[in-house]
């Protein structure tokens, strides 16, 4: 069963989601700040993590490049759910290896998951 | 008759000294005559015959005053004669016979006998009429030359004061333009065509951390001990030329400071005297445009997340994942998921308008199909479509368009704008046709519906930000009013061009093209 981890401040947003992905059959994990998120990737090493970028403690880009530092951390996929995507995020988060990014407003959290879906399919080949 | 002839020899000697003495006179040209000791002509000479017309029976026995026209002072010059013995050179007014006015000048000396007494007097009269009028002549000329100098005067004196009026004046429109350059809020430097600073503005001081005095003439690449102004010169690339271009240069002393530099000639009567360096300071531009992104980003981030929250409860209700609920229940969280997403879209065109704003509209450029991106739209609107049982079609050429270097997101909106329009403005029952067709330069995608058109007088205005036709409001009033004005941006940040045709009631049709290459 693949593991995933929800880092998302928003509650209803991150209970939906767990719902969601759990009703899809992944093992799902939750934190809602970056500290928290790092401590449970540590702990459990997820197989994707969705990650929100702005956030009260921590945000997603400290996480993400707290992660990079890590060899074995590093390689494991990020997407990110998050509303601000001003190009200059864009561009960061890609340096720091983010593989989606999309804009909650413009997904549903079945558009979510069939991004999750793609992603494993993606690892599989 | 020794004596006899002695005297015979006398007398002849005597006769031919008198025919000498009337002979000599005769041709003497010089009038000459001789007066008794009381003034009465005794003789006179041929040439005072010709000069006065008088014959000598005319004349001879006559007092010598009547051939003077102020007798008077005739008879005194007379009388002056006799009592010195000589005068020379006095002028008097001959009468002549024809009663004309001859100026002469009159020399007298009078005779002696043998004993020394008087016995009459010498009169020489000369004509000067010719000097007379040469002198009168000449004191025309003078007069004349004098009232020419003095009218030379008066315009040279008159020129001077026009000069020195003028010279005021000037100094009166340096002093004003110079005013008006010290009171401008531009910072300026001037400089002369040797290309040496002229002037320096107060504004342009301050800005520059140095006083106008201390680079007064000097050439600015010969200035070293002001950071500023070398920054500026760099800026410049180090000349000072007149491009057109414009600079932008930073002034991190004493606070950081923005400002937009160009140069300009200075121009006075058509002659070009030198140049102007403009620093326009745009630093509260430059800080509203930063808390402009940063406001649009909060207000992204602030603004979507509870609008996700909602709509993501609401789909998930929906599609029954929390569990099912009767058709009526999902009718209305439908209705209330569509007011949030009118919502959601009115943020996103806020932010692309921003974006649009910022020059930034165009992000991911790749290789695309336009084919593709339509399709993927015409599936996401179906079902808008058929809600009002309306005709989607899509014409894709035979063999597929070339893929083309786009922002695909952003040409998705354009797409969605489009089409979404084609349905919304148009009669249930109707028709939209999507097209592509495309030639080795460009591609071209068409829109095309039989809904209600734009009306004439505001075709103009349609790409437009937040405008909306006057029909369109009554038919449809949902809508920004940005979508047009968003659409066209993407079309022209790609190089690309939209126009479109319309018939008020009969349809529209929008066209883009986007260039291959």
């Amino acid at each position: 069963m693949k593991k995933l981890i929800i880092i998302e401040d928003e509650e209803t947003l991150l209970n939906l989601l767990e719902k969601k992905l759990n009703q899809e059959g992944y093992e799902v994990d939750i934190a809602r700040d970056g500290k928290e998120g790092l401590e449970k990737i540590r702990r459990n090493k997820p197989d994707l993590i969705l990650l929100d970028i702005v956030m009260s403690k921590m945000g997603g880009f400290e996480v993400m490049e707290t992660l990079r530092k890590d060899e074995e951390l590093k390689k494991i996929p990020i997407i990110i759910i998050s509303n601000s995507g001003q190009p200059v995020e864009l561009d960061r988060a890609k340096e720091l290896g983010v593989v989606d990014w999309l804009i909650k407003t413009d997904f549903d959290p079945q558009e979510v998951v069939d991004k999750v879906k793609k992603q494993f399919n993606k690892e599989l080949q | 008759m020794k004596e006899n002839n002695t005297l015979k020899n006398h007398q002849n000697d005597l006769e031919n000294l008198e025919r000498y003495i009337e002979e000599f006179s005769i041709f003497l040209p010089l009038p000459i005559c001789t007066a008794s000791p009381l003034g009465i002509v005794i003789d006179a000479n041929q040439a005072i015959r010709d000069l006065t017309g008088y014959s000598d029976s005319e004349f001879i026995g006559e007092d010598i005053e009547f051939l003077f026209k102020d007798k008077k002072l005739a008879k005194s010059f007379f009388d002056q004669i006799i009592k010195n013995g000589l005068i020379k050179n006095q002028e008097l007014i001959l009468v002549d016979k024809y009663k004309k006015d001859i100026p002469i000048s009159a020399s007298g000396a009078t005779r002696k006998d043998v004993e020394g007494n008087i016995v009459g007097c010498f009169l020489a009269i000369s004509d000067i009429t010719e000097i007379k009028k040469f002198q009168e002549n000449l004191e025309e000329k003078v007069e004349e030359r004098t009232y020419e100098l003095e009218t030379a005067k008066k315009a040279l004196t008159n020129m001077l004061e026009d000069a020195e009026e003028s010279r005021k004046r000037i100094e009166e429109e340096e002093n004003k333009t110079r005013a008006t350059l010290v009171s401008l809020t531009d910072g300026l430097i001037v400089f002369d065509k040797n290309k040496r600073i002229t002037l320096v503005n107060p504004q342009a001081e301050s800005v520059l951390g140095l006083k106008e005095n201390q680079v007064l003439n000097r050439e600015i690449s010969t200035i070293s001990e002001f950071p500023n102004l070398i920054e500026l010169y760099r800026i410049l690339g180090k000349k000072i030329e007149w491009t057109g271009q414009r600079y932008e240069l930073i002034f991190k002393k004493p606070i950081t400071r923005y400002s937009q530099v160009s140069i300009a000639p200075v121009v006075v009567d058509k002659e070009t005297i030198g140049l102007m360096v403009i620093m326009h300071d745009i630093t509260r531009e430059r800080e509203i445009e930063r808390l402009k992104t940063e406001f649009v980003s909060i207000a992204a981030h602030q603004l979507r997340t509870p609008l996700s929250a909602i709509k993501w409860t609401l789909k998930m209700l929906i599609d029954g994942d929390i569990g099912s609920l009767t058709p009526e229940q999902i009718e209305f969280l439908m209705k209330g998921y569509q007011s949030n997403e009118r919502m959601i879209i009115l943020i996103n065109d806020l932010l692309n308008v921003a974006r649009i704003e910022e020059g930034k509209i165009i992000y991911d450029l790749l290789y695309s199909s336009l084919e593709k991106i339509i399709e993927e739209i015409i599936d996401r609107l179906l079902p808008v479509a058929k809600n009002k049982n309306i005709k989607l079609i899509f014409n894709k050429p035979q063999k597929p368009s070339p893929k083309i270097k786009i922002d695909k997101e952003k040409i998705g909106i354009v797409v969605q704008n489009l089409i979404d329009n084609a349905i919304r403005f148009n009669e249930v029952n109707g028709v939209v046709t999507v097209s592509i067709n495309y030639d080795k330069i460009n591609i071209e995608v068409t829109v095309e519906d039989d809904g209600i058109g734009i009306p004439k007088e505001q075709q103009k205005r349609i790409f437009s930000k937040f405008f909306r036709a006057d029909n369109a409001l009554k038919f449809e009033t949902e809508g920004t009013g940005l979508g047009l004005f968003i659409t066209k941006n993407i079309i022209e940040a790609h190089k690309g061009k939209i126009s479109f045709k319309t018939k008020k009631g009969k349809g529209t049709i929008f066209k883009f093209t986007l260039p291959i290459k």
